[in-house]
């Protein structure tokens, strides 16, 4: 399990992070949301022991991060970062013998990323002639070629096309199926979506709020529902209800929040006694939903 | 494991550098011309003023050129006599430096000296030699029988306690001036490697995965012991050419022919030790700086403005060892051989060409040592800030403050 309590670190005089603390157990795939320069990178080189928290710990399963704890990670940071001239599979192997692991384990390792990534082509290839995309699947393989326990990924989405993205999906998924605890976080909000089970939204070097998809949602003051057709019997139904609010029209749907203690199916019998509904959905705020309205600051406070 | 295994990959991807092979070459050829040089100079600059024609009747040039050539090691030709005074392109036309004109007066003979050098061929340079050929016309006996009733035997003592004979102190000398030269290359060669490398990876971003990976000493030592190791393998290699160019002597006489020659069979045990010890304590002081100073680099470009001023305090090091050479006990040696980054230069110097007390070497050495360690853990300490630093560069104040605290 990853702890983080109280953590705080100042650059001078700016406080990049001010009493975060995070709790995360092995095995979960936690989402590290914010805008640019929210404290992510920080939190993230905290976790990894690249800086010391100027208050408050980290600690791993109990333990300080020290060293030995540190070769049971893996990185990859949001700046991709290899040796131009060193051939892919030298790469691969290199960072995976930085983290302990045996020559003869490693190279079996690296030939398997290598395949897995569709990276067979480039194996014997210096890093530098590769494209971005390429050289972050390399960069990727680095990070997770020793098998963490704990994986930190900063934006890892970001500059692949939607293949490789869906490549990579598909490890961090199979990785999370084995047990890795994945720590991610990117601005690519339907993909964190997809992939994390818990999450995260820092500002301003503070925790908004945490928890997962579900208790993020809690906090919604609306209910959303979707009704077709847009009948004026089922607009005007819908319209006398305290506090609803008109969306959009789509087509032949019409939009609406209602109040949160709004009986969705106590409506729906409504509807239906004034008119013929083809559709009735009920329509669950998305992440980035729940993100811009924390980020606002009128919603969600940490879970 | 990690120290093996960066210390690897550091070495064989500079191994593989076109900076290592470069340097290597243009090294070998720096050596080659360093050893060949004084020689060379020396060969040309005797080739025109050793070189002495003689003209005057057959009884006295013969005889002339062979005492001149024996007794003052002056390369001779016999030219014609003539009745006007020579020129220098004469002189240049000939391949000579001066023109001696003999003619026998009263039963003496008589020198007349045209030259391009008269600083160098003066009447005693030229008397001594003569002298012989002036008895034997007064005598009437053989120059070959004046010559060695004139010869008796001189012995020069060194009174100095490193050199017993002022052959031995030339070589010694020739030998300071040449590893002084490696030493300058090899640290100033290698320093910039390191350099160079940590500014690669701050650059290309490989540092971040690095410091999550491994700590910083270890990073750190790694890099610098695979360059020490590249310095040395680049040191074998220069020695191994400067030992080949001076085992093929020019024929060069006096101090060139200490360089050209006999410089690396006249190297000291107390020179070499002298040598490595003070390479690892310089090269030490310098890589850390340079590794830290590396950090700061966010553009490769930066790197000349950064290593620069660096470099000042090596070049100024080496000059100050080059004037030690002349005068090993000036006050100046004596002081400078104990501050750092001087001192590996300016105390090898004193150390290769006279006896410099065990007890101000071991000083030397715990000062340098001392400023190892200062270096490394100010050296480490912007390492640290500076790898993770990026978009711009730390002010003065960031830095002092990252060198001086914890």
């Amino acid at each position: 399990m990853l702890e983080l309590e109280s953590a705080e670190k100042r650059f001078a005089d700016v406080v990049a992070l001010r009493d975060v603390s995070l709790s995360i157990s092995d095995g979960t795939t936690f989402g590290l949301l914010g805008p640019n320069g929210a404290g992510k990178t920080t939190t993230m080189r905290l976790i990894l022991g690249i800086m010391t928290p100027d208050g408050g710990s980290v600690r791993w399963n109990g333990a300080r991060i020290d060293e030995r704890v540190r070769l049971r990670f893996g990185y990859l940071p949001e700046e991709r970062g290899l040796y131009g001239k060193m051939r892919v599979r030298d790469h691969i192997v290199y960072f995976g013998r930085l983290h302990g692991v045996p020559k003869s384990e490693i190279e079996a390792a690296a030939d398997e990323w290598i395949e897995r990534l569709d990276l067979g082509t480039y194996a014997l290839r210096p890093c530098a002639e590769l494209s971005k995309g390429n050289q972050q699947k390399v960069q990727v393989a680095c990070a997770a070629v020793h098998r963490p326990e704990l994986l930190v990924l900063d934006e890892p989405f970001t500059g692949l096309d939607p293949v490789n993205a869906q490549i990579l999906h598909d490890v961090l998924a199979a990785m999370q199926k084995r047990g890795t605890t994945l720590v991610l976080s990117s601005h690519e909000m339907w993909q964190i979506e997809r992939l994390c089970t818990e999450f995260c939204i820092i500002a301003r070097g503070s925790v908004r709020a945490r928890g997962t998809l579900a208790q993020l949602r809690s906090g919604w003051p609306t209910r959303r529902v979707r009704v077709a057709p847009d009948g004026g019997a089922v607009c005007a139904t819908l319209e006398r209800i305290e506090g609803a609010r008109f969306i959009e029209r789509d087509g032949e749907a019409v939009t609406f929040d209602l109040p949160r203690a709004t009986d969705c199916a106590e409506l729906l019998r409504r509807l239906i006694e004034v008119g013929t509904i083809s559709s009735f959905e009920q329509i669950e705020p998305s992440l980035q939903d729940v993100y811009l309205r924390v980020l606002r600051g009128d919603g969600t406070e940490a879970a | 494991m990690q120290f093996g295994t960066i210390y690897n990959a550091e070495l064989l991807r500079r191994l593989r550098s076109r900076a290592f092979v470069i340097g290597l070459i243009f090294g070998g050829l720096g050596v080659a011309l360093v050893t060949r040089l004084p020689s060379l100079i020396e060969s040309m600059q005797l080739g025109a003023i050793r070189s002495i024609a003689v003209a005057g009747p057959p009884s006295l040039v013969v005889p002339a050129k062979q005492l001149l050539h024996e007794n003052g090691g002056f390369s001779v030709r016999i030219v014609p006599l003539s009745s006007v005074a020579p020129s220098q392109e004469t002189l240049r036309r000939w391949h000579v430096g001066s023109l001696l004109l003999l003619s026998e007066k009263k039963q003496h003979l008589n020198v007349s000296i045209y030259t391009t050098d008269p600083e160098n061929v003066t009447l005693s340079t030229i008397r001594g030699p003569l002298l012989p050929l002036d008895v034997s016309l007064r005598t009437h006996r053989p120059p070959t029988a004046v010559r060695r009733d004139l010869y008796f035997p001189i012995t020069v003592h060194s009174v100095t306690a490193r050199f017993v004979n002022a052959a031995q102190s030339a070589a010694a000398h020739a030998v300071a001036y040449l590893l002084l030269f490696l030493l300058y290359m090899l640290i100033v060669f290698n320093s910039q490697l390191v350099l160079t490398s940590v500014a690669e990876e701050k650059t290309s971003r490989v540092a971040e995965v690095l410091v999550a990976t491994v700590n910083l000493p270890t990073l750190l030592a790694a890099k610098i012991l695979a360059s020490t190791t590249l310095a040395a393998l680049q040191m074998a290699t220069w020695i191994v050419i400067g030992g080949l160019l001076s085992s093929s002597g020019t024929g060069a006489t006096g101090p060139a022919l200490a360089v050209g020659s006999t410089s690396f069979s006249a190297v000291t045990l107390e020179t070499l030790v002298g040598f490595l010890v003070f390479f690892a304590l310089g090269f030490s002081q310098m890589s850390v700086i340079f590794a830290g100073a590396g950090s700061l680099v966010n553009r490769t470009e930066d790197l000349g403005a950064v290593s620069g001023p660096l470099f000042i305090p090596v070049i100024v090091a080496f000059m100050l060892a080059i004037m030690t050479l002349a005068n090993p006990e000036a006050p100046f040696a004596v002081v400078c051989s104990f501050v750092p980054v001087l001192s590996p230069f300016v105390m090898f110097a004193r150390i290769a060409v006279s006896s410099v007390p065990l007890g101000q070497v071991l000083g030397a050495c715990a000062i340098d040592l001392a400023c190892v360690i200062l270096f490394a853990i100010a050296g480490g300490r912007l390492y640290r800030l500076g790898m993770l630093l990026y978009g711009r560069a730390p002010s003065w104040p960031q830095i002092v403050r990252a060198a001086f605290t914890r």
